[in-house]
């Protein structure tokens, strides 16, 4: 019976207008997705390749010396991924990179920004968060109400079909209505960019995406039974018409907007990027301003007072940096905390999730940048090493006057590779999101269950 | 026998009537209340943020004016001068932000650079642009938009189902009239509910204290909500045209909701990605090309440097900016002041000359994007909202326009800035040093003593007693320095749009709109002539 039931609600909505139109507009979505993606992907690597054929030639270019290595400052870009094209958590609108020098690093300039400050990064959760959503609840909006209307409720529920069977048949055909051309078009897309030359074929890929099919069922899940209860709870299909759509325009558009202003807040607030600088400097400046009246540099490069002078130069520098990290890390928890307070939404959630799941957003750039600092650990012990093969430098950390002025070999200076979140990490990253997802979903379904249980049918 | 052009008195009460009915079904209907109700909650909300913004950038400016002011009475040398302009932001920027509270708050001025951007700003976190918010527009076309379907998707067919439309229509009622009717109910529901959300918008400005909203904002806001109620219009218009081409009232619903979220978010996103990307890479060469150019810049500079080489005593001073800072202390070696005096004029000069062709350069580029966003808004075009907003910010002066009319402004003033240098004779050696070259006795032996020191290498020099003895009688004649006069220097005064110009930039927006009106009332008309209002059994 149950089977029946679901068949013949499936054959009802693969005939139907809305099927169709809206199958039309997710898969031209999804072409014109793909081929957007293509190109900006294009772009970024451009970008990315740039940048490093700049590292390598100001690289070599100062191997005449080793002490030029302490000044050098290499803007170093997160490496494009594919996986954005599932998720691009606002990477197209945040830093993109650091400055890494041997003694500090700080936010690289953005790349090629229109002045505008946004660059909007359309990607498949974008396509799902609005499309599919829309789609559920056009889909379900009418589902029970329109029954009733037709008087076939009745005719179903007399017939000895318990009520939470013909509940479950509605929510499982919505559920494959929807998923089904979001299936046909995930591959679409798949095949698409693999003729763009984007590989979509790695294993990384692939669980990111098998997350993000995963969360996006949860996701249309979640709409399907909005539709659902505002088809039991409204009265008339009409009512249930504009409950939906305005709820819908609430939790889609509205409420995923709704923790910016909250940036404003004095706990949240930074100071100017110049105000930064100037705070940093002062810092230096007092470590400096320690030492004041003590003899700082005497003629030969062992005496104590030079020592003193290199370490001091050092710290302050070192100084400086952590006023710089201070305010970056302040800046980018205040954006967490109110992706948190987004959260309210499910649609929020369910951004959050995906791109947790594949590993992009914001929480790729707080990886990238503690990849960052590692990798600052290894050049200073390659300078190190290098300093101290060198008999005459007097070994005095990081006085530019005071080190190897020998060339070095630009190509034995380490590189930075970016790594990967492992399989664990982004699964664990994406079930907390995720699992308030499923969270939503399940109070919506008991909603539903309950009200459909008290619900008269005539 | 009457004419069949006049219409018996009777016929054209019924028209009131059928315009009164559907007004009043309307006004009274669930889905009107819902979305008043939710539009004016966001409207309110939108406007407190969007205002508590905008004193916070008015305040902000008025500061940044002041401290300018008071940083042009304290200049010693030409070198110190940069004149900072601020923009001072548009009140209506509270309704229509557009890129106001994106980019900067002030530029720069000086004969070195013509600024292409602008600095500063209220968002100090590089993260932030993660969150956007909503505002008034967004507003209309989010939530107004599906009253609008919701009003007009049923018009025909609802009736039709209901069985009152053939009753209507024969009582002798013209079609064209019923059409008529229905239409103008739904828009005055519609003015109504747009009447509304920017009244209740307006009326909390009233609750801020020292809000100047300025002469001509009441106008704006006026003539936005025309725009909106156009706009609107053309949905309902289109509505109806579906609801007559349909025969179930179901069928034309999923049509209009299908309008709706391709014309309100999906057409804008992804024409807006795609071009994003192209002025993005324009960008990112134009840059690649100035850096190219400061190179040179740089070369040139260098070689000038190279040219003079007379004996310095002072080896150590390189031309860089703490060069200027050593110059400005009295005590000085005649050869340095001779050096200076020939090398500054060149590089200063050779610096403005490259200022010009930078900013041309960049100028060349401007053009493509302009280009490109053309391309892009015609495109856009073919979405009523995206006219509507596009017709609204252009109004409001909020967006790229308003910012490429101030950078001009700019660069005709940079060029009345740099006419004012040269009559001082600035780029002299004026431009770092504001002292007659006289010494006294002392000093002369004072800067004899610093110069040995340098001269014979006595290990580095800013150790020396020397060193901080000329260091300490500097410090004393700073404070005799007296600040340039600066009274007679040009002023930058930005020259707001006019209502004509605004007129001409929103112009074709509204005659897109206005076509798309005309032409879904026409085909409405024809489909509503050939309907079947015969309800299915």
């Amino acid at each position: 019976m149950f089977r029946y039931m679901l068949r013949r609600q499936l054959v009802e909505d693969a005939v139907s207008l809305r099927f169709s139109i809206y199958a039309a507009i997710i898969l031209s979505g999804f072409i014109v997705l793909s081929l957007v993606f293509a190109g900006i992907h294009q772009d970024r690597l451009t970008d990315a390749s740039r940048t490093s054929t700049f590292r390598s030639s100001d690289l070599r270019s100062s191997s005449s010396r080793l002490s030029n290595l302490i000044g050098l400052s290499q803007t170093i870009l997160m490496e494009p991924q594919v996986v954005n094209f599932i998720a691009d958590g606002h990477e197209g609108q945040m830093p993109q990179g650091l400055s890494v020098g041997m003694l500090g690093s700080r936010l690289a300039a953005r790349q090629g920004d229109p002045g505008e400050g946004i660059l909007s990064s359309p990607d498949l959760t974008s396509i799902v968060q609005i499309i599919f959503s829309f789609f559920a609840i056009v889909l379900t909006f009418n589902a029970i109400s329109f029954e009733k209307e037709k008087g076939t409720l009745r005719l179903v529920l007399s017939n000895s079909v318990l009520r939470n069977k013909l509940l479950v048949t509605k929510y499982v055909g919505g559920i494959l209505t929807v998923g089904i051309p979001f299936v046909i078009g995930l591959v679409l897309s798949l095949i698409l960019l693999s003729f763009l030359g984007i590989p979509t074929l790695s294993g990384s890929y692939m669980t990111a995406l098998l997350l993000f099919f995963v969360l996006s069922l949860l996701y249309m899940s979640f709409f399907v039974l909005l539709g659902l209860f505002f088809s039991i709870t409204a009265g008339s299909s009409k009512n249930s018409l504009v409950l939906c759509l305005l709820c819908w325009v609430f939790v889609v558009i509205v409420l995923p907007k709704s923790g910016g202003p909250l940036l404003r807040l004095g706990s949240f607030s930074v100071p100017t990027e110049k105000a930064v600088a100037k705070e940093a400097e002062l810092a230096g400046r007092e470590l400096w301003n320690r030492h004041r009246g003590e003899n700082m540099v005497a003629a030969g490069p062992e005496a104590e007072s030079t020592k003193l002078n290199a370490r001091v130069m050092y710290e302050a520098s070192q100084a400086e940096q952590r006023v710089f990290d201070l305010y970056l890390d302040r800046k980018m928890r205040a954006v967490s905390t109110i992706m948190a307070v987004n959260c309210i939404s499910p649609a929020s959630f369910f951004e959050y999730a995906t791109s947790a799941a594949s590993g992009t957003g914001i929480d790729h750039f707080a990886r990238f940048r503690r990849q960052i600092i590692q990798y600052q650990n290894e050049l200073v012990r390659f300078f190190k090493d290098q300093d101290m093969k060198d008999k005459d430098s007097p070994h005095l950390f990081f006085h530019p006057d005071y080190v190897s002025k020998k060339p070095f070999d630009s190509a034995a200076v380490p590189e930075f590779k970016e790594r990967s979140p492992g399989l664990l990490d982004r699964v664990k990253d994406s079930a907390a999101y995720g699992s308030g997802l499923l969270l939503w979903n399940v109070i919506m379904f008991s909603l539903v269950f309950i009200f459909f249980q008290r619900y008269d049918v005539r | 026998m009457p004419k069949p052009n006049a219409l018996p008195s009777g016929i054209k009460k019924l028209i009131r009537t059928i315009v009164k009915r559907e007004f009043q079904d309307n006004i009274l209907s669930f889905k009107f209340i819902a979305c008043v109700l939710v539009a004016i909650v966001l409207v309110i909300i939108s406007t407190i943020v969007q205002t508590d913004d905008y004193l916070v950038r008015l305040d902000d400016y008025h500061k940044g004016l002041a401290l300018a002011q008071d940083k042009l009475t304290k200049v010693p040398a030409y070198s110190f001068l940069r004149v900072s302009i601020y923009k001072k932001p548009s009140a209506l920027s509270i309704f229509i932000p557009g890129m106001e509270s994106r980019t900067g708050s002030f530029a720069t001025v000086s004969h070195r650079e013509i600024p292409t951007s602008l600095k500063g700003g209220r968002v100090n976190n590089e993260f932030a642009w993660v969150f956007s918010f909503f505002d008034l527009s967004s507003v209309v076309v989010g939530i107004f938009t599906i009253l609008a379907v919701l009003l007009a998707y049923s018009g025909m067919s609802g009736e039709k189902e209901s069985g009152t439309l053939s009753l209507v229509l024969s009582n002798a009622v013209p079609r064209a009239r019923f059409l008529i009717g229905k239409y103008l109910g739904g828009l005055i529901t519609l003015a109504i509910a747009t009447v509304l959300c920017f009244l209740s918008g307006s009326i909390i400005l009233l609750f801020f204290k020292g809000l100047d909203l300025g002469k001509g904002f009441f106008l704006s806001v006026l003539l936005i909500f025309l725009f909106s109620l156009l706009y609107l219009s053309s949905v309902l218009l289109f509505g109806i045209l579906m609801s007559s081409l349909t025969k179930a009232s179901f069928m034309s619903l999923v049509v209009v909701l299908a309008f709706y979220l391709v014309a309100v978010f999906l057409m804008p996103l992804a024409v807006n990605s795609a071009t994003e990307r192209s002025s993005a890479r324009i960008v990112r060469d134009a840059e690649r090309n100035v850096r190219a150019l400061e190179e040179k810049r740089s070369a040139a500079i260098s070689k000038i440097d190279s040219e003079i080489s007379p004996r310095r005593s002072w080896t150590f001073m390189k031309a860089t900016e703490e060069m200027t800072d050593a110059l400005l202390g009295r005590l000085n070696p005649p050869d340095t002041i001779a050096y200076f005096a020939s090398y500054i004029p060149q590089e200063e000069r050779l610096r403005e000359d490259y200022a010009l062709k930078i900013y041309e350069l960049r100028q060349q580029d401007n053009g493509v994007r302009a280009r490109i966003d053309r391309v892009r808004n015609w495109v856009l075009a073919i979405s009523p909202a995206s006219c509507f907003s596009r017709a609204a910010e252009l109004e409001a002066d909020t967006g790229r326009l308003a910012l490429d009319s101030f950078f001009s402004q700019l660069t005709l003033y940079w060029h009345l800035y740099v006419r004012y240098l040269d009559e001082k004779d600035a780029l002299s050696l004026k431009y770092a040093y504001p002292y007659s070259r006289d010494l006294a006795p002392t000093d002369k032996s004072l800067v004899d003593e610093l110069n040995r020191v340098v001269v014979e290498k006595k290990g580095p020099w800013y150790s020396s007693k020397a060193f901080r003895e000329v260091g300490k009688h500097n410090a004393q004649y700073e404070k005799e320095i007296k600040p340039l006069d600066l009274s007679d220097m040009p002023i930058f005064h930005f020259q707001k749009k006019g209502f004509v110009q605004r007129f001409l930039t929103w112009l074709p927006c509204v005659l897109v709109l206005f076509v798309d009106n005309l032409l879904f009332f026409l085909l409405a008309y024809f489909a509503f002539v050939r309907y079947d209002p015969r309800p299915e059994t």
